[in-house]
């Protein structure tokens, strides 16, 4: 790039867009191409620097969306990121080797009992060296093949590669984990409005609150009554949906931790057997005297996971057993 | 096996007709409760079949949804056939006459299906996790 004339000095060698002189994709605002060859996202030069001392730089996995072929999904430190490609990488699911343009140069997987297995650069290039191309699907059966997730920083090293280093199967435990806090919330919700909706209802039934509420706003009685039981009433039938629908999903993420041998904690196992037992009761409580007491238990419980998990972002469970 | 069906609804009904409840009728209640329960039951299976067959070979939101999907079958499945069509009560007066002096022994098996259901899940569970 001429930098008085603001034109390209000459077209890009990689052919990366439509036309080879447009510099960075007419995108100067979130690419950088400091060496005219391939345009790296900005904002990962502090960590490529921090991280990579040398030519390596690192790019942030959101940034490499969309070029190359298919897909795969791909999580950092337990969290889903996107959906997004490693450039020239083959066509279809999962990362293969087979475009040559991408080199690990470490590779680990932490099986379930917590035994972490590496492989070097070397290693990892004489399996491929044995016509082991899908380093993912055949090498390492541990990751599930096509369309598995890993855990993974990639790497730009010069021009021509990607270097990542995949952390397998870990990846998938932990969103699976992070997923279950997900819904462990929807739950605590679910538990807190179905708990404050049927306290409040007992006890407006059971002191003609209704009444007293509508004389000293000046409505009628009899209407402000049927509103507002009405009311609390979908309210407490809306939260026992919310924490069943959060039970439910509870559940389905265990089934599916168990199905795919990812390891389940304790916090997790006992977190479901409180959230059973609170579905159960209130199903069967439903409608009789033991309704409060029951949304009075789950009001607390959920009320208490909320806060646990706003001021130390782990449930209660988790801070009790640990994860 | 149509008969082990009726009779764990009918334990069910009367484990939800030992309290007095307003606004709430006991039969739909047991049938939408007999519904999780079922789910339940059929996803211990299920899971127990991971021996056998390896499931993560199923599409990952199959799985974690899957809790959704069967309970909506069972529960249609018990809806239509409990309710909709009456067999409740044609159901609870046979069984209230046959089980006339047992009611008691029902509701322990009410409520050990109750208890045993998802205790036997979070222990597979937890043993196939730790194979």
């Amino acid at each position: 790039m001429n930098l008085r004339t603001h034109e390209p000095m000459s077209p890009d060698p990689y052919g990366e867009f439509f036309s080879p002189y447009l510099a960075m994709g007419n995108n100067p605002v979130s690419t950088i191409d400091p060496d005219g060859g391939r345009v790296m996202r900005s904002g990962s030069g502090a960590a490529f620097e921090a991280d990579n001392p040398g030519r390596e730089r690192k790019v942030d996995p959101f940034d490499m969306k969309g070029t190359g072929g298919g897909g795969t999904t791909y999580y950092r430190d337990g969290m889903q990121i996107e959906s997004w490609t490693v450039p020239k990488s083959t066509s279809g699911s999962g990362v293969t080797m087979s475009s040559a343009n991408i080199v690990f140069t470490s590779y680990s997987y932490t099986t379930k009992d917590g035994k972490v297995t590496s492989w070097n650069h070397d290693a990892i290039w004489a399996q491929y060296d044995k016509g082991l191309n899908n380093a993912f699907g055949t090498s390492f059966p541990q990751l599930g093949g096509n369309g598995s997730n890993f855990n993974g920083t990639a790497y730009y090293s010069g021009q021509d590669q990607v270097i990542v280093t995949a952390y397998a199967n870990s990846g998938v435990g932990q969103s699976g984990f992070q997923l279950a806090e997900n819904f462990g919330q929807v739950i605590n919700t679910g538990g807190v409005v179905y708990g404050s909706a049927e306290i409040a209802l007992q006890t407006i039934s059971k002191n003609n609150g209704a009444q007293t509420i509508g004389r000293s706003l000046g409505f009628g009685t009899q209407r402000i009554a049927q509103a507002l039981r009405g009311t609390l009433g979908i309210v407490s039938k809306v939260g026992k949906g919310i924490g069943f629908v959060g039970y439910g999903l509870q559940f389905g993420t265990i089934f599916y931790k168990v199905s795919n041998n990812i390891s389940i904690s304790t916090a997790e196992q006992v977190g479901m057997g409180i959230s059973t037992v609170l579905v159960g009761a209130a199903w069967i409580a439903t409608g009789t005297v033991a309704a409060p007491f029951v949304a009075g238990g789950a009001l607390i419980y959920g009320a208490g996971q909320l806060g646990s998990y706003i001021l130390t972002e782990k449930t209660l469970e988790e801070n009790y057993f640990g994860k | 096996m149509i008969n082990l069906f009726h009779y764990l609804y009918y334990s069910l009904y009367l484990v939800f007709k030992l309290v007095k409840r307003v606004g709430e009728k006991d039969e739909n209640l047991a049938s939408s409760f007999y519904a999780i329960l079922l789910t339940t039951n059929t996803l211990t299976i299920v899971l127990l079949l991971k021996v056998l067959v390896p499931l993560n070979l199923i599409n990952q939101y199959i799985l974690k949804g899957s809790f959704f999907i069967v309970f909506m079958i069972w529960y249609l499945i018990c809806k239509f056939y409990f309710l909709k069509t009456g067999n409740y009560l044609k159901l609870i007066n046979y069984y209230d006459t046959k089980f006339k002096y047992k009611k008691k022994q029902l509701v322990v098996i009410g409520m050990s299906y109750i208890l045993i259901t998802p205790i036997l899940f979070i222990l597979i569970a937890f043993w196939l996790n730790k194979l």
